[in-house]
């Protein structure tokens, strides 16, 4: 029992990769690591797939990626809205890397997004981009009088709303897939051979992808009332 | 797992970085293909409906022309008709003309005749007459007699010419 807990908090800790020998020595967690892996496969892969594209006579492959863009590229904007249409790329791009995050459990590692700091930066972005927006589409000063609305005795709540928002991003992002990790993790320890296939196609597939929705799908959410 | 710390930097970073990258090597690609194929079937559609304007022009065209011709074709017609109708007219008042001398000619000619014949006939009845008055000279008859009977003659022959006259 004993070495359980230790096995499942050792899965469960992220540990320094490397340290850059600066300010007394900056720890580079495993999670930033996963990311930059994550980053090198999204990109070699969309290299990989809009390579040699044509105008006429399309490659099957072509035809798929187009296909696949433009379905997702709709998909978002269909949240985001024809206003926000030039936050889709952003919002495509956090998608497919919280969706890849997510379900690279499968392949024995450990899910960047199981990291408080990836979810707690995803959510730090979300909200630079929604006020950005907000700003950027009313005017400073209409954006600061769009607290008081619908009416000020709300303004508080509105204030804190800025708070709120990221953190319960951030908070259930990293609460599920941590917590599905660890259902994983246990079900591994405890029966390891087939029984965690099936339950792999919940909490990693149908867990890691609703998650990755459910986060571009409140941010996309936020930034359309922002900027309406 | 719960430490908030320079990662956060870092991942900030690393999103910026991926935000950039897929948009350069996902989104720039296949919205530049897409968007010149648009323009392709754009200009592939407005040619053909540049072409069928045409086709629709030159459809006019030959239509108004294939009018004109029929057009033309019925006015030459009619002036044929015309012409025609004054030629036949102009042949027709000619031997009219032409029967109309021909008769008067002939007319002129039995008249001619007949005043010739009348004339003969005249010469004739004289000579017989003067035959006749010889004859009865010679018998040496009464005179009063014969002046009677040559008088009688002559009336006869008179009243006879008025009748074929």
């Amino acid at each position: 029992m004993e070495t359980l807990a230790e096995n499942l908090l050792e899965e469960l800790t992220c540990e320094d990769v490397f340290t850059i020998p600066v300010f007394g020595g900056i720890g580079v967690s495993e999670s930033t690591v996963m990311t930059w892996i994550i980053m090198a496969v999204l990109v070699l892969l969309s290299i990989w797939l809009t390579h040699g594209m044509r105008v006429t006579n399309i490659s099957k492959k072509q035809a798929a990626v187009e296909a696949a863009v433009t379905w997702i590229n709709n998909f978002v904007e269909d949240m985001v809205g024809e206003e926000g249409k030039k936050y889709v790329p952003y919002l495509v791009t956090v998608l497919l890397y919280v969706a890849t995050a997510n379900v690279i459990g499968l392949v024995g590692v450990k899910p960047p997004t199981k990291d408080l700091s990836v979810t707690a930066a995803l959510a730090l972005m979300s909200i630079v981009l929604i006020e950005a927006a907000g700003i950027r589409q009313r005017g400073v000063k209409k954006w600061a009088k769009s607290f008081a609305e619908p009416m000020a005795v709300i303004a508080p709540i509105n204030v804190m709303e800025v708070f709120i928002r990221p953190l319960s991003l951030c908070m259930r992002l990293f609460g599920n897939v941590l917590g599905a990790f660890v259902i994983m993790e246990l079900i591994k320890m405890v029966i390891p051979v087939g029984v965690p296939l099936v339950f792999s196609f919940y909490f990693d597939i149908f867990d890691g992808l609703i998650q990755a929705y459910v986060f571009v799908f409140l941010t996309s959410l936020f930034l359309k009332e922002a900027i309406e | 797992m719960l430490r908030l710390d320079w990662n956060i930097l870092f991942n900030i970073i690393n999103l910026l970085i991926l935000y950039l990258l897929m948009k350069r090597f996902l989104f720039k690609p296949v919205n530049e293909i897409l968007a010149k194929r648009q323009a392709e079937a754009d200009s592939r559609f407005a040619q053909a409906d540049a072409k069928e304007a045409q086709a629709k022009e030159s459809c006019e065209k030959y239509e108004a022309l294939l009018h004109d011709a029929q057009s033309e074709k019925d006015r030459i017609v009619a002036e044929a008709h015309t012409q025609a109708g004054k030629e036949y007219g102009r042949i027709v008042d000619e031997a009219k003309r032409t029967a109309d001398g021909i008769v008067e000619n002939a007319k002129e000619d039995a008249r001619k005749e007949k005043n010739a014949m009348m004339q003969q006939a005249d010469a004739q009845i004289r000579e017989m007459v003067i035959t006749a008055a010889a004859k009865v000279a010679g018998e040496a008859s009464g005179s009063d007699s014969d002046r009677k009977l040559y008088d009688a003659f002559l009336a006869a022959q008179e009243k006879d010419e008025h009748e074929t006259k």
